[in-house]
């Protein structure tokens, strides 16, 4: 019996805290980070950054790839096609990437999380 | 450059074993620590920089097997080990448990080196293969785990199944947390705390400990560390496939029954993870752990050389890496057995909401509670706990089967 009792408010616990993760994750806010800021200290980090789209490219199997331009420098982002498919990849101005920092070829770049059109 | 790279594996070793004792620190975190001081290393080889790095990720996999087995403080790679590896322990035999997973890791070198020449001709066929399938064989793994569940448990398997990847996909796929502290407080909280909360409420004695490793058939160690050797190479060469699936994999096709085999296996799979990782940079080129991308990044191309020589320094480190580890579990068994082990238990829990809310404050410590009652349900229900596995298995399912949530 108290085995059960435990169970079921494990249960429900579980539900309502999935429910009260989810909400917190989409409101959750990063702070913004200068893209000049940016540094091989911060790979596997999350970063929001904040800048103009340059050289956007959509491959066959649905990765975009752009460079993201801020007020002094620059990044290459990518966004995964099954991450890809949450967003209107049809952006071409101002927007904000929060994403984790990663390396690919010794170069820095973002692999995007959330795009939202500034 | 021999002496500097005997010196710097030694010095890997040493770091790999405090990042094996402290719950929540993964060899990632002191690799981050070791490219800041790479301004400090300028005057050293390249090659005895990364044996540093090789050293600590391999000594960490033997070393970690020893806060899951005696303090059941679990790591993404170590979190199915907990209930074999507790049991043991509850039969006075914690010892012999280390020493299974110590002789999985022993077992699944030897294999690496004898097998060294098929494998870098088939590694770059089978990762262009096995991509397009693993999915597929992920949602079987997950089905005859629920299937072989008895009558009714069934739906109290996919319940627990759904409500663990349910939590892994809100908080994989955010921002909730820093990436490199993710794992911590849904991991702890899937596996570690039930298991102290269960031990506190059925008020578990510790029996005191048998003081030697006990006697392991070669066939079980054969066995078992053939399984572990295959579920490595799974982990070496897919992206998204971490030792956590690996396990459950193998998981599957052991007998119940068979928890020794299991502990030499899982022992395994993480050495087999560490070496596949540098085999996959060689053959194809891909960077399949925070270790293998250090390497790349150090030493630019990556040549046959250099795979001998990593290959070389993994089959010392495992050697020392063993001993270190069978000595420090023989002090972690006669340090256990002087305190009560309530009063442990008590003080791990302590101790792991203390290191959530450093790693991960508030928000770490909600998705600690969360997955505290998720993990709850499982042993409580009486169904199996790796099904908890699904905060990883369900978000790799999603991302193969390309669903963006």
């Amino acid at each position: 019996m108290e085995e059960k009792f435990i169970r079921n408010i494990s249960i429900v616990c579980s539900v309502a805290g999935l429910a009260l993760l989810f909400f917190v994750s989409r409101s959750i806010e990063l702070k913004q980070t200068d893209i000049i800021q940016i540094s091989y200290d911060d790979i596997g980090k999350n970063v929001k950054i904040c800048g103009e789209v340059v050289s956007k490219f959509v491959s066959k199997t649905g990765h975009v790839f752009f460079k993201l331009k801020g007020e002094t420098d620059g990044i290459d982002v990518v966004i995964f096609n099954n991450t890809a498919k949450k967003f209107n990849s049809n952006f071409d101005k101002e927007v904000c990437v929060t994403g984790t920092v990663d390396e690919y070829e010794g170069k820095l770049e973002i692999i995007a999380k959330n795009i939202q059109v500034r | 450059m021999f002496p500097e790279i005997l010196l710097f594996t030694l010095a890997g070793v040493a770091g790999g074993t405090i990042a094996g004792l402290i719950p929540g620190v993964h060899p990632n975190t002191l690799i981050l620590i070791i490219f800041g001081l790479l301004p400090l290393l300028v005057g050293f080889p390249p090659q005895a920089v990364v044996a540093l790095i090789i050293s600590m990720a391999i000594a960490n996999t033997l070393v970690d097997f020893i806060p899951s087995v005696f303090l059941g403080c679990p790591e993404d790679d170590t979190a199915l080990s907990i209930l074999p590896g507790h049991r043991l322990l509850l039969e006075g035999k914690g010892l012999e448990a280390v020493f299974l997973t110590v002789v999985g890791g022993i077992g699944v070198i030897a294999l690496f080196i004898l097998l060294s020449p098929l494998l870098l001709k088939t590694l770059p066929f089978l990762y262009s293969n096995i991509k397009y399938y693993i999915h597929w064989i992920l949602i079987a793994i997950v089905s005859v785990m629920i299937f072989t569940e008895r009558g009714f448990k069934k739906l109290w398997g996919l319940l627990v199944f759904s409500l663990a990847g349910i939590l892994g996909v809100i908080t994989l796929n955010s921002t909730l947390l820093q990436p490199q502290f993710v794992f911590f407080p849904l991991f702890t909280g899937l596996f570690g705390i039930p298991t102290l909360l269960i031990s506190l409420k059925d008020k578990v004695k510790f029996p005191s400990q048998v003081r030697d490793f006990g006697i392991v058939k070669k066939s079980l160690a054969l066995i078992g560390s053939i399984k572990g050797f295959f579920a490595g190479l799974l982990v070496g060469i897919l992206p998204g496939v971490g030792s956590a699936q690996a396990g459950t994999l193998v998981q599957i096709i052991t007998r119940k029954e068979d928890t020794r085999e299991f502990l030499v296996s899982l022992g395994g799979i993480n050495t087999a993870n560490a070496l596949f990782a540098i085999a996959a940079l060689y053959t194809i080129s891909k960077a399949r752990s925070g270790a293998a991308v250090a390497i790349e990044r150090i030493l630019g191309s990556f040549s046959f050389n250099d795979l001998l020589l990593l290959i070389a320094v993994s089959l010392f480190t495992v050697g020392i890496a063993a001993v270190v580890t069978l000595f420090l579990s023989k002090k972690f068994s006669t340090l256990v057995e002087k305190v009560s082990y309530n009063r442990i238990s008590l003080s791990i829990l302590g101790m792991l909401l203390l290191l959530t809310i450093v790693f991960t404050g508030p928000l770490g410590l909600l998705v600690l509670l969360v997955s505290t009652a998720v993990g709850l349900i499982a042993p409580l229900s009486g169904v199996k706990r790796s099904l908890c596995m699904g905060v990883i298995i369900l978000p790799v399912i999603f991302y193969y089967l390309g669903i963006g949530l």
